[in-house]
C-alpha cells in the first residue's frame, strides 16, 4: 500500500511536471475564477420584487418568509448556475487539456521515454485521470462556492446544492472520458480536439433545443439539468429524470474510462 | 544459453501487413553488442519489443532471464534506455530531470553523479532546450544509467551528432563500460564505431538476422581475400579482370577504389597479380590494402544474403 502511495507520488509529480508546466493550470484557473464569478453574478444581480402591499391583513411574518425562501433558492440557483457556466467552459477546455496531455506524448515520443522506465502504464493512466479531474472539478466546486458566499448572504438548499455538485463531477468526468478515449484510439492531438469540440456543439445544440427529451439533456449535460429543474417550468425534469439522465451519464464515463485504461495498457508506442 | 542478457527465439512482427521482424533468434552475452542493420531493417522494432513498448505476433524473448510478455516492468526496473532522437521536457532544468528519473528507478544516486560520469558536471542547472545535440545525447546516456542498471539499450547513439561529437560518446561508452561494468545493446547503422565497441554482433536484414558472432571473427570470415585498390582508372580496372577465375571484382568501394576477392592466393601473390595485371592495362595502382573493416565484413554479408 504503501509503496502504491509512493508510486502514485512519484507519478503525479511526473505529469505535473512534464503536462501543467506554468501557465498551464494558472490558466485554467484564472477561466474558472471568470465563469464561476459571471455564473453567480448573472443570477445574483437580478433583481426581486415582493409585494409590500401596506393593507390591515398585510402578514410581515409570511413576507420575511418568503423572502428569506427567495433568497435561498436564488442562492441555491446562483451556485448551480455558477457550476452550468464552468461546465460549459471545461466541456470546450477539456479536450484541448486531453490533447495535450494524453495525445501529444503519443506524437512528440514523451511517451515512449516515459514508458522505457520502470511505470506502471495503469497507474500513469490513473494519475492522469485523477490529475486532470481534480484539477477542474475542485477549483469548480470551490470557486463557486465561495463566488456564491461571497455576493449572496443568506442560507443555501444544501441538498440541491449537493446534486449540482455530483452533477458537475459526473459531466466532467463523462467529457473527459469522452476525450481519452479518442486520444488513445487516434493517438492524435488534432483528433482528439476535433471530436471534443464537435461534442461540445452537439451536446449545447441539444440541451438548448426544447424539443429535446429531458433525460437526454440530463445525460449529456446532467448539471444543466439540475439548474433547468430548480428553476421550474414546463421543460423542467423532474428528479427521476435526474436520476436517470445522472447515473446514465456516469455509466457512460466509467465504461469508456475502463475501455480506454485497458486499451492503454496494450497501446504500441 | 543461462547467461544471456537478451535471449530471442522466433520473433515475428508485422505493421499494416508489413513485415518488421521475421522470425529473429538471437542470443546475446554480457558486454558490448552491436546490433547493425540498415534504416527499416527492424533494430529499432527489435528494441521496442524487448522493452513491452509493442507486442510481437510470435515468438520469445527474455532479458535478463524475464519474459518481455509477462515481466516488462521488472525488465524496465533493471534496464537504461537511450532512444533514437529522445524526447526531453525542453523546459525542464537538467538536474531536476534527472532527479525525476532517478527517484523513478528508486536509485540512490546523486545527480551531480550521473552528471559527473557523462561529461556535463556544469550544465545541471541549464534548461534541456538549451543544450547542444552533443550534449542531449550525453544527458540522454546519463538518464540510462540513472537506475543502476545491468543493460543498456541504445538505439542509434551517435545518430545525430558529429565526428567529433561522435567520437566523444564512443569514448564515454568504452570508459562506462569499464568503469561500471554495465552491458550495451546497441543498435546503429555506424559501422566503424561499432567495430571499436562491441564484442559481438548481429547483422540484420529486412527483419531476418543474417549474420551473428563475435566482431573479429566476423570480418576475419567475411573479408578473407578481399582487397582495396586504389588505381587511375576503376572502370579499365573492372574491365581487366573480368573473366579471371582466381581474381573476382566485387565493386566499386570508392571514387577511384575497387574491391577485388581474391581465391587461392596469398596477400603477395595477389598483389603481385594484380599489379601485373594493371600494368597490362596500363593502370596505375596508387595503393593496395586487404580490406578488413566490419564495413567490408557488412557490405559482403549484404551481398551475399
Amino acid at each position: 500500500m504503501r509503496e502504491r502511495l509512493s508510486e502514485l507520488k512519484k507519478l503525479s509529480r511526473l505529469e505535473l511536471t512534464l503536462s501543467y508546466r506554468f501557465p498551464a493550470i494558472e490558466f485554467l484557473i484564472a477561466i474558472l475564477v471568470f465563469s464561476s464569478g459571471l455564473g453567480v453574478l448573472s443570477i445574483g444581480m437580478t433583481s426581486i420584487g415582493m409585494n409590500l402591499d401596506p393593507n390591515p391583513y398585510y402578514n410581515a411574518t409570511q413576507t420575511t418568509e418568503h423572502y428569506t425562501e427567495h433568497m435561498v433558492q436564488k442562492k441555491t440557483l446562483a451556485y448551480v448556475h455558477a457550476l452550468a457556466t464552468c461546465t460549459n467552459v471545461l466541456f470546450f477546455l477539456i479536450p484541448l487539456f486531453v490533447a495535450f496531455t494524453v495525445a501529444r506524448p503519443f506524437e512528440d515520443g514523451t511517451l515512449k521515454t516515459i514508458l522505457s522506465y520502470p511505470v506502471n502504464r495503469s497507474t500513469l493512466m490513473s494519475v492522469r485521470t485523477l490529475l486532470l479531474l481534480s484539477l477542474t472539478s475542485i477549483p469548480t466546486i470551490a470557486l463557486s462556492a465561495v463566488w456564491t458566499s461571497a455576493l449572496i448572504p443568506s442560507g443555501l438548499n444544501i441538498g440541491y446544492a449537493m446534486i449540482a455538485s455530483i452533477a458537475t463531477l459526473v459531466s466532467i468526468l463523462m467529457m473527459y472520458a469522452i476525450s481519452q478515449f479518442v486520444a488513445i484510439i487516434s493517438k492524435k492531438s488534432s483528433a482528439t480536439v476535433i471530436v471534443g469540440m464537435i461534442f461540445w456543439i452537439m451536446v449545447t445544440t441539444l440541451i438548448y433545443n426544447p424539443f429535446t427529451p429531458v433525460t437526454l439533456v440530463a445525460t449529456l449535460n446532467p448539471v444543466y439539468a439540475v439548474f433547468n429543474f430548480i428553476v421550474g417550468g414546463e421543460y423542467a425534469p423532474t428528479i427521476s429524470d435526474l436520476v436517470v439522465g445522472i447515473s446514465s451519464a456516469l455509466a457512460i464515463a466509467l465504461c469508456l474510462l475502463a475501455t480506454s485504461l485497458k486499451l492503454f495498457s496494450k497501446v504500441e508506442v | 544459453m543461462n547467461d544471456c542478457i537478451v535471449s530471442v527465439s522466433g520473433l515475428v512482427k508485422h505493421f499494416n501487413g508489413v513485415q518488421a521482424l521475421a522470425d529473429v533468434h538471437l542470443e546475446v552475452a554480457p558486454g558490448v553488442f552491436g546490433f547493425i542493420g540498415p534504416n527499416g531493417a527492424g533494430k529499432t522494432t527489435l528494441l521496442r519489443v524487448l522493452l513491452g513498448l509493442i507486442r510481437p505476433d510470435k515468438g520469445q524473448a527474455k532479458v535478463l532471464g524475464l519474459d518481455i510478455s509477462s515481466q516488462s516492468l521488472q525488465i524496465r526496473q533493471r534496464v537504461g534506455v537511450l532512444h533514437e532522437k529522445p524526447t526531453y521536457p525542453p523546459f525542464m532544468r537538467v538536474d531536476d530531470y534527472l532527479k525525476m528519473v532517478t527517484e523513478l528507478y528508486g536509485s540512490a544516486k546523486t545527480t551531480q553523479k550521473l552528471l559527473d560520469l557523462v561529461g556535463l558536471s556544469d550544465v545541471g542547472g541549464r534548461q534541456i532546450r538549451t543544450l547542444s545535440a552533443g550534449m542531449n545525447q550525453r544527458l540522454g546516456i546519463a538518464q540510462s544509467l540513472a537506475g543502476n542498471p545491468e543493460l543498456v539499450f541504445m538505439d542509434e547513439p551517435t545518430s545525430n551528432l558529429d565526428v567529433t561529437g561522435r567520437d566523444e560518446i564512443i569514448k564515454l561508452l568504452i570508459e562506462l563500460y569499464h568503469e561500471t561494468g554495465i552491458s550495451f545493446f546497441i543498435s546503429s547503422h555506424n559501422l566503424s564505431q561499432l567495430e571499436k565497441l562491441c564484442h559481438n554482433i548481429a547483422f540484420i536484414d529486412a527483419g531476418h538476422v543474417i549474420e551473428k558472432g563475435p566482431t573479429g571473427q566476423i570480418i576475419d570470415k567475411h573479408t578473407s581475400g578481399l582487397y582495396n585498390v586504389v588505381c587511375s582508372d576503376p572502370k579499365s580496372m573492372i574491365h581487366a579482370f573480368e573473366g579471371n577465375p582466381d581474381i573476382l571484382v566485387v565493386g566499386t568501394s570508392g571514387i577511384d577504389a575497387v574491391t577485388l576477392c581474391v581465391k587461392n592466393l596469398d596477400f603477395k601473390s595477389a598483389r603481385e597479380q594484380i599489379h601485373h595485371t594493371a600494368a597490362q592495362h596500363d593502370i596505375e595502382l596508387r595503393t593496395f590494402t586487404k580490406a578488413n573493416t566490419l564495413e567490408d565484413a557488412y557490405r559482403e554479408v549484404i551481398r551475399n544474403a
